[in-house]
């Protein structure tokens, strides 16, 4: 794996051209809209969301690697990937992740860290073993009530002692039978961006709770209180806040699952059509825990609607599929937007929603221009 | 490239909001997840008396401006971030103000600037960016008359109105 080539903006870029790049120490890119149009998202197009720099690693790194389970468990274990792989269960599943604070750029007034627009996000099929297996295997305490991530990425000051990121979820979440810890993306070994040579997928959550360069998980007795899970990062307000407001800390809560949204990812922003000419819209649609129960598509500015023809997930978290018929009635210029609602009635608002201190959870709805001439 | 949004789009964009608004409230009753005890600070009561506090500084003919934030969909094929960063320039395209070699050694040495010059936060942010970032990210502190050059420098350059 070229790790070290990846390091820099140019080798980030040559492994996942046409991507936008927001940062290049530490690199973070995101994806374009029109280019997550693949139903199981490429290698190449998967955004890229680090806190520090990847481990430089040779080949060997896969058969060198070591897993450490220990904390609140009644035997620590020690594990190869070799090991997952002979003694778990190995499944493949289609996963959704995001990053929190996809959407951040439309906050104002605005809210620090990368400006991500829309593409921090995509859904490959990942390989691995169930995290609930290899807990169980380990024997979960019941007074374990979180858990610990920790990775082999530095942070970018050069202090091993610091962590770039250490985050977990509460054990409940970790128990969710669609949890991985994953070697393989799309049938092949994990690319060097985003966690070669082992990491959780844990989908649903902020992609923070999905370790890259996964090397240990702790189980503990009270919540994680590792590098970026306390102050203002992964959290929002507990209550609506007026934008701007300077939030107690003490009333910031860790965000849980994700909320609904979708992509269009045909046609691109700027299209040119003919007038009362039927095209094909498209994209994906999906909803942190929750499943998408419809999608529909205006080309007024949310004046009227119509349903667009929604598909079933792969599998549970994986995104839904969704494709409109349009036609516009008359030359002109025109929006189209898309509003997806999930199984409990939510629907995307038209504009970000409740400001908060860092800018995450914008699901606002997407829009693409498309001239009638 | 971009279009004024036009007229009816504004009032939709302001409905919008009050029910984005409701829709927040409604989402965000999430609770401790199970068997991870609530501070005592947390407590609803102290919120209520917080959010009282917060309800008494808000402005009784506030700015509503910066809160429509309608999305110009055009905004996917321009640019969309570090428009001022340049790799070329010894300063990475820094703002020739009085600050400037100060933010570049200081905000520069771990991580890039682009990260920097994609911000457009308020003077508060920047402030607790700073403090976060000499407390807990390794940056040496900022002598006194520096931080106050920086914050001023940072919150002119990549600042936000509000």
């Amino acid at each position: 794996m070229p790790v070290a080539l990846a390091q820099d903006a140019d080798g980030a870029l040559r492994a996942k051209p046409g991507l936008t790049l927001l940062n290049d120490r530490p690199i973070n890119m995101e994806t374009p809209p029109h280019l997550l149009d693949d139903d199981v998202t490429p290698a190449e197009r998967l955004f890229v969301r680090n806190n520090g720099l990847p481990p430089v690693l040779d080949g060997a790194a896969a058969e060198n690697w070591r897993l450490v389970i220990d904390g609140e468990v009644a035997t620590p274990l020690n594990l190869s990937i070799a090991d997952l792989k002979s003694r778990f269960e190995t499944l493949t599943l289609q996963l959704q992740i995001e990053c929190g604070g996809n959407g951040r750029k439309f906050f104002r007034p605005g809210a620090s860290g990368n400006q991500w627009t829309f593409g921090a996000v995509g859904c490959p099929q990942w390989s691995g073993v169930r995290l609930r297996d290899v807990l169980q295997a380990a024997g979960v305490k019941d007074n374990a009530v979180y858990t610990a991530h920790k990775s082999a990425d530095t942070h970018l000051s050069g202090d091993l002692e610091k962590d770039p990121i250490s985050r977990g979820v509460p054990i409940d979440k970790a128990m969710e039978e669609h949890n991985l810890i994953a070697w393989a993306l799309n049938g092949e070994a994990l690319p060097a961006l985003n966690g070669f040579p082992l990491r959780l997928v844990v989908p649903g959550w902020p992609g923070s709770c999905s370790q890259k360069w996964l090397t240990h998980i702790t189980l503990r007795d009270r919540v994680h209180d590792g590098a970026k899970m306390t102050g203002t990062s992964y959290r929002v307000p507990a209550y609506p806040v007026a934008p701007g407001t300077s939030v107690p800390k003490e009333d910031m809560e860790i965000i849980q699952a994700m909320p609904v949204k979708s992509l269009i990812t045909f046609p691109q922003t700027g299209v040119r059509v003919s007038p009362q000419s039927e095209f094909e819209v498209r994209g994906h649609a999906w909803a942190g825990d929750n499943s998408v129960s419809s999608v529909d598509i205006s080309i007024d500015f949310g004046a009227t609607w119509q349903s667009a023809n929604l598909s079933r997930p792969k599998n549970r978290y994986a995104w839904q599929r969704w494709r409109a018929a349009v036609s516009l009635p008359q030359a002109g210029y025109f929006e189209v937007w898309a509003r997806a609602t999930d199984n409990e009635g939510r629907a995307q608002p038209p504009v970000p929603p409740g400001w908060n201190p860092k800018g995450y959870l914008n699901n606002m709805q997407h829009r693409v221009s498309v001239f009638a001439v | 490239m971009r279009n004024p949004p036009p007229v009816t789009l504004i009032f939709f964009l302001a409905a919008g909001a009050m029910i984005a608004g409701m829709i927040w409230a409604a989402n965000s009753g999430g609770g401790a997840p199970r068997g991870i005890e609530t501070l005592a600070e947390s407590a609803p009561q102290s919120r209520n008396e917080r959010i009282a506090a917060l309800a008494a500084d808000w402005p009784r003919e506030p700015d509503y401006a910066p809160i429509f934030n309608a999305l110009d969909p055009s905004f996917a094929v321009i640019e969309t971030s570090a428009s001022a960063f340049d790799p070329g320039d010894d300063y990475f395209g820094l703002p020739r103000t009085e600050g400037y070699e100060t933010v570049y050694a200081y905000c520069g040495a771990c991580h890039s600037l682009r990260i920097v010059m994609q911000q457009h936060v308020t003077p508060e942010r920047w402030s607790e960016i700073l403090i976060w970032m000499s407390e807990k990210q390794g940056m040496p502190e900022l002598p006194p008359e520096d931080a106050a050059i920086v914050l001023d420098y940072l919150s002119e350059h990549f600042g936000s109105a509000g």
